[in-house]
C-alpha cells in the first residue's frame, strides 16, 4: 500500500523495530549490501558465491560465481548496476549486472583484478576508480578500471611514521556521487589507529590532507554520515568513537561520544549509521552471549533500542533507508535477519466513507440500487467524468524525495535470464 | 429456485396411487408397465428412460444414475448437507465405433477387440477411398512406409525425428535459407567453438603452468630441507614428514636435543607463475647466500617467508580459481549445447513447415 496513505506516525519512525523475516541461504553469508533503492540485497558467502535476493519476494534473483574464498565486502556501483566484490581469494571483481541474460554465457566479471594478498575491502571512488585495502599492506591501492592500472596511495611525509597496515577505506559523501570531474575525499583507517584523509582527482593526482591517530589498536570500521558531519570509528579496543567532522583546512575532529559495553566489555562486529544526519547508530556486539543489535541516538549518545529476535551472534549489518530495513547476518548459521517496521494497513485512508468491519457481512442489494434508467443523469455524470479525465495525470515523474525524505535515484532492475529458465525447464 | 430442467414436472412425494392402489414411479407417476427403467442411486425411485428424455440405446452406458430431483437437491441422501456438492449422473465411455453403444472394455477405447479392428479398418478404408484428401494422403504414405509390417506402422511418430538433422537432398535451397544461414545458430555454434577451443584450452594451459610452478617450489623446499638436514647433522628420515610452516630456528630455540623432524618450507608465492625464475639448485644457493639478511622476504620476486600469513594457502586458492573457471566454462558449454539443440529443433520445425506448405502448393490434386 502507498506509504503516503498510511499513518504518518507509523511510517516515519526513524528505525526498524521488529524482526520481520529471516533468509536461509544455501551457504553461510559473510557480508551483505542493500542496493541503492533497497530493491535487492547482495549477499556474499563463505565459499565465494554471491547471491542477490529480491527484497519483494525474499527469493534469490541471481547468483554470481567466481570467487573461491569468503567474500569480505560487497558494494553496489554508483549507478546501481555494477557490483564490486572483494574476497579473501586475493581478487577483486566488478560485475556488470546489466549483462545477465544478455549473451549465451553465464555472467562473468567485467574486471577480475588480482592482488598479492587477501583483500580487506574495495570501495568505489567514482565510476572508473576504486580503492582497495589489502592484507599486510601499508598503503591502500587505487585501481583505474579503464586501464586496470594499480597505484599505491602513498603518504609523502618527510618522516614516515609506522602507521601499520591499511585496513579499510571510506568515501566522503559528495553532492554528485558519480561525477568524474570532482575531487573526491577518501578516508583510510590503519591497524595502528591512524586515520588519513586524501583528496583524489585521478589515479596519479592525489593529495594527503590530514592524518591523525584516534587509538592504538586496529580500526575495524570507518563510517561517515550522509551529510558528512559525523565520523564513527570502530576500533578493536572495544569502543566506538563518534566524531564531529569539520572539513576545513586542516580538518577538525571533535570527539562527541564513545560507545562501550560497560559490563561485558565487548568488541563490536559491525556498525552502521542511519541516513541524512546520522541520528542513529546501530552496532552488533561480539560474543556468543549477545544476540541483539544495539541502537544509539547519536546526539545524546544514549541507547534507544535493542533489536531482538536473532538466535545467534550477529556479524555484518546493513541499513536500507528507503524500505526502513536493517539486515544482519548470523555468525553460526549464516542466515540473514531482517528488522523492519510493521505498519497496520489503514484502509479508511483510501476512501473517507470506507468502513472497517469486524466480520463478513453479506451485502443485500436494494431493488433499484444499481439501475441505470435515468439517462439524463447518466449523461451528466459522463460529462463530469470526461472533464476529470481531461486533466493529464503525471504518472512518470518521480517526486524528488520519498516519504521518508530519501533522495530518489533511478532504480535498476535486474534483467531476467530467460535462457537460464529455458535451461531449468529442459534439464 | 428450482434446478429442474424445463421438461421435468415438479416433485411429488406420491408413492401409491390412491385411486388404483398401485405403486407408482418416475416423474410421470405411473405404475410399472414393463417399460425400460433405471434406478436412482440417490432416492431409490425408478425412472423411465423415455420420461428422462434419454434414448434407450444408452441403457448399458449408465455408470451412476441420479434422478432430476436428486440432482436438484430436492431428494437424496445428502439433500440437507449444504457442504456436499449435488450428485450428477455419470456415464461410461462409449465404444469408438459409430453405431455401437456398448461401454468400452478396460484400458481400451472399444467395447471389444473386434470393434477395435473394425474401427481402424474403417479409418484406413476412408483414407484409401479419399473422403478427406489430406488424411488419405498421410495414411497412404504411412502404409507405404511400413510395407505391410504392423510393428513399423505402430512405431511411426515414436522417433523424435525433429532432433535429427535433415536428410541431404531434401530441398537444398530451403535448407540453405532456413538452417545454414540462420544467424542465431551461427552465433551459438561460434560461441561453443570459442568456449571449447579457446577458453577451456587456455584454462588447461594455465593449470599446467601453475602445477609446474608448484612442483618447482616443492623441489626447492625439499632441496632446502635436505641441505639443512645435512648441515645440522640430523640424518633422520625426512621424506615421510610433510609438516610444513615450521622454522628450523624455532627448533633450535626449543632445544636442539629434541628429536623432532621439522621441515623448512618457504612460502614460494609469486604474482607471476608463468615461468620458474631459475633452477631449484640455483635458488637454494641464492637462499643460503641471503639467509643472513633477516629482513629480506623475496628472492627474484618469490616470497621466501617461512610462516607467511599473507600468502597463506595461495597454492590452493590459485588452483581453486582455475578449477572454478574450468567449471564455469564447462557449464557454459553444456548450456550452449542445450541452446543449440533447441535452436536446431526450432529451425527443423520451420523447415518442415515450409516444406509441407510448398509441397501442398505444388500438388493441389493427388497424382
Amino acid at each position: 500500500m502507498n506509504l503516503l496513505l498510511q499513518d504518518p506516525f507509523q511510517v516515519l519512525k526513524e528505525y526498524p523495530e521488529r524482526l520481520v523475516h529471516t533468509i536461509n541461504g544455501p551457504v553461510k553469508t559473510t557480508t551483505i549490501a542493500f542496493s541503492h533503492n533497497g530493491d535487492y540485497l547482495a549477499t556474499g558467502c563463505l565459499d565465494g558465491t554471491i547471491i542477490i535476493y529480491d527484497m519483494d519476494t525474499m527469493k534469490p534473483a541471481t547468483v554470481l560465481n567466481g570467487h573461491v574464498r569468503a567474500i569480505q565486502r560487497l558494494q553496489w556501483g554508483p549507478h546501481g548496476d555494477l557490483l564490486l566484490s572483494s574476497s579473501r581469494d586475493m581478487t577483486v571483481k566488478v560485475w556488470d549486472l546489466k549483462l545477465i541474460g544478455n549473451k549465451f554465457d553465464i555472467v562473468t566479471p567485467i574486471h577480475d583484478l588480482k592482488f598479492n594478498g587477501p583483500i580487506w575491502g574495495a570501495h568505489w571512488i567514482n565510476d572508473n576508480l576504486i580503492i582497495v585495502s589489502i592484507l599486510e599492506e601499508s598503503f591502500a591501492m587505487m585501481i583505474d578500471l579503464i586501464t586496470e592500472r594499480k597505484s599505491f596511495l602513498n603518504i609523502d611525509n618527510d618522516t614516515p611514521l609506522d602507521q601499520g597496515y591499511v585496513l579499510n577505506c571510506e568515501l566522503y559523501p559528495s553532492s554528485s556521487p558519480s561525477s568524474q570531474q570532482d575531487d573526491r575525499i577518501i578516508l583510510t583507517g590503519s591497524s595502528k589507529g591512524w586515520i588519513n584523509f586524501f583528496k583524489i582527482k585521478d589515479i596519479d593526482t592525489y593529495e594527503h590532507l590530514f592524518g591523525t591517530r584516534v587509538c592504538s589498536s586496529n580500526i575495524k570500521h570507518l563510517l561517515v554520515s550522509q551529510n558528512g558531519e559525523r565520523l564513527v570509528v570502530n576500533c578493536s579496543d572495544r569502543s566506538i568513537r563518534q566524531y564531529h567532522l569539520n572539513m576545513v583546512n586542516p580538518i577538525e575532529l571533535t570527539l562527541e561520544h564513545k560507545y562501550q559495553d560497560v559490563i561485558n566489555r565487548l568488541q563490536w562486529n559491525d556498525i552502521k549509521f542511519s541516513n541524512h544526519a546520522a541520528e542513529y547508530l546501530v552496532a552488533s556486539p561480539h560474543g556468543s552471549s549477545t544476540h541483539e543489535l544495539y541502537l544509539w541516538e547519536t546526539t545524546s549518545g544514549s541507547l534507544v533500542r535493542v533489536l531482538e529476535g536473532a538466535e545467534e551472534e550477529l556479524m555484518a549489518i546493513d541499513w536500507d533507508f528507503k524500505g526502513m530495513k536493517i539486515a544482519s547476518t548470523g555468525l553460526e548459521t549464516g542466515d540473514i535477519y531482517l528488522w523492519s517496521l510493521v505498519i497496520q494497513p489503514k484502509w479508511s485512508a483510501l476512501a473517507p466513507d470506507f468502513e472497517e468491519i469486524e466480520e463478513n457481512i453479506d451485502y443485500q442489494e436494494k431493488e433499484d440500487e444499481f439501475d441505470d434508467d435515468d439517462i439524463d443523469d447518466e449523461n451528466e455524470n459522463k460529462i463530469i467524468l470526461t472533464k476529470e479525465e481531461d486533466t493529464p495525470i503525471d504518472l512518470i515523474t518521480m517526486d524528488p524525495c520519498d516519504v521518508r525524505g530519501n533522495e530518489q535515484v533511478p532504480s535498476f532492475v535486474l534483467p531476467i535470464d530467460y535462457k537460464s529458465i529455458l535451461m531449468v525447464q529442459r534439464l | 429456485m428450482s434446478l429442474l430442467p424445463s421438461w421435468c414436472p415438479e416433485y411429488s412425494p406420491l408413492k401409491i396411487n390412491p385411486v388404483t392402489g398401485l405403486e407408482v414411479y418416475c416423474t410421470c407417476k405411473k405404475p410399472d408397465e414393463g417399460e425400460l427403467m433405471v434406478g436412482c442411486d440417490g432416492c431409490d425411485d425408478w425412472f423411465h428412460f423415455k420420461c428422462l428424455k434419454v434414448p434407450e440405446k444408452y441403457r448399458r452406458l449408465v455408470a451412476a444414475f441420479y434422478c432430476p430431483y436428486c440432482q436438484a437437491g430436492i431428494t437424496g441422501k445428502d439433500k440437507d448437507d449444504t457442504n456436499k456438492p449435488l450428485p450428477k449422473t455419470l456415464w461410461k465411455r462409449k465404444c469408438r465405433v459409430e453405431n455401437c453403444y456398448e461401454p468400452c472394455a478396460e484400458n481400451s477405447k472399444y467395447c471389444s477387440e473386434e470393434h477395435g479392428l473394425q474401427y481402424m479398418r474403417n479409418v484406413v478404408n476412408q483414407g484409401m477411398t479419399g473422403n478427406n484428401e489430406k488424411n488419405a494422403d498421410i495414411v497412404r504414405r504411412m502404409l507405404s512406409v511400413s510395407e505391410g509390417n504392423s510393428s513399423i506402422f505402430q512405431n511411426i511418430g515414436e522417433d523424435a525425428f525433429i532432433d535429427n538433422s535433415i536428410p541431404t537432398g531434401m530441398d537444398p535451397m530451403l535448407h540453405k535459407e532456413v538452417i545454414e544461414q540462420d544467424s542465431g545458430l551461427m552465433e551459438l555454434v561460434h560461441s561453443q567453438d570459442q568456449c571449447n577451443n579457446v577458453t577451456m584450452k587456455g584454462i588447461q594451459e594455465r593449470i599446467t603452468i601453475l602445477d609446474k610452478y608448484i612442483e618447482w617450489v616443492e623441489d626447492v623446499n625439499s632441496k632446502l630441507n635436505s641441505s639443512l638436514e645435512f648441515e645440522n647433522g640430523n640424518n633422520d628420515d625426512i621424506a615421510g614428514s610433510s609438516v610444513k610452516k615450521t622454522t628450523s630456528k624455532k627448533r633450535k630455540r626449543k632445544g636442539g636435543n629434541r628429536k623432532i623432524v621439522v621441515r623448512k618450507t618457504i612460502c614460494g608465492y609469486t604474482p607471476d607463475v608463468s615461468s620458474v625464475p631459475c633452477t631449484s639448485e640455483e635458488f637454494g644457493q641464492l637462499y643460503r647466500d641471503e639467509s643472513s639478511d633477516e629482513t629480506a622476504t623475496e628472492i627474484k620476486g618469490v616470497c621466501t617467508k617461512m610462516k607467511c600469513h599473507r600468502h597463506n594457502d595461495w597454492m590452493s586458492i590459485n588452483s581453486d580459481q582455475l578449477q572454478q573457471e574450468m567449471e564455469t566454462a564447462e557449464s557454459n558449454n553444456e548450456r550452449l549445447m542445450v541452446l543449440i539443440k533447441i535452436r536446431k529443433r526450432q529451425l527443423n520445425c520451420q523447415f518442415y513447415e515450409r516444406l509441407s506448405k510448398s509441397h501442398s502448393q505444388d500438388q493441389p490434386t493427388p497424382s
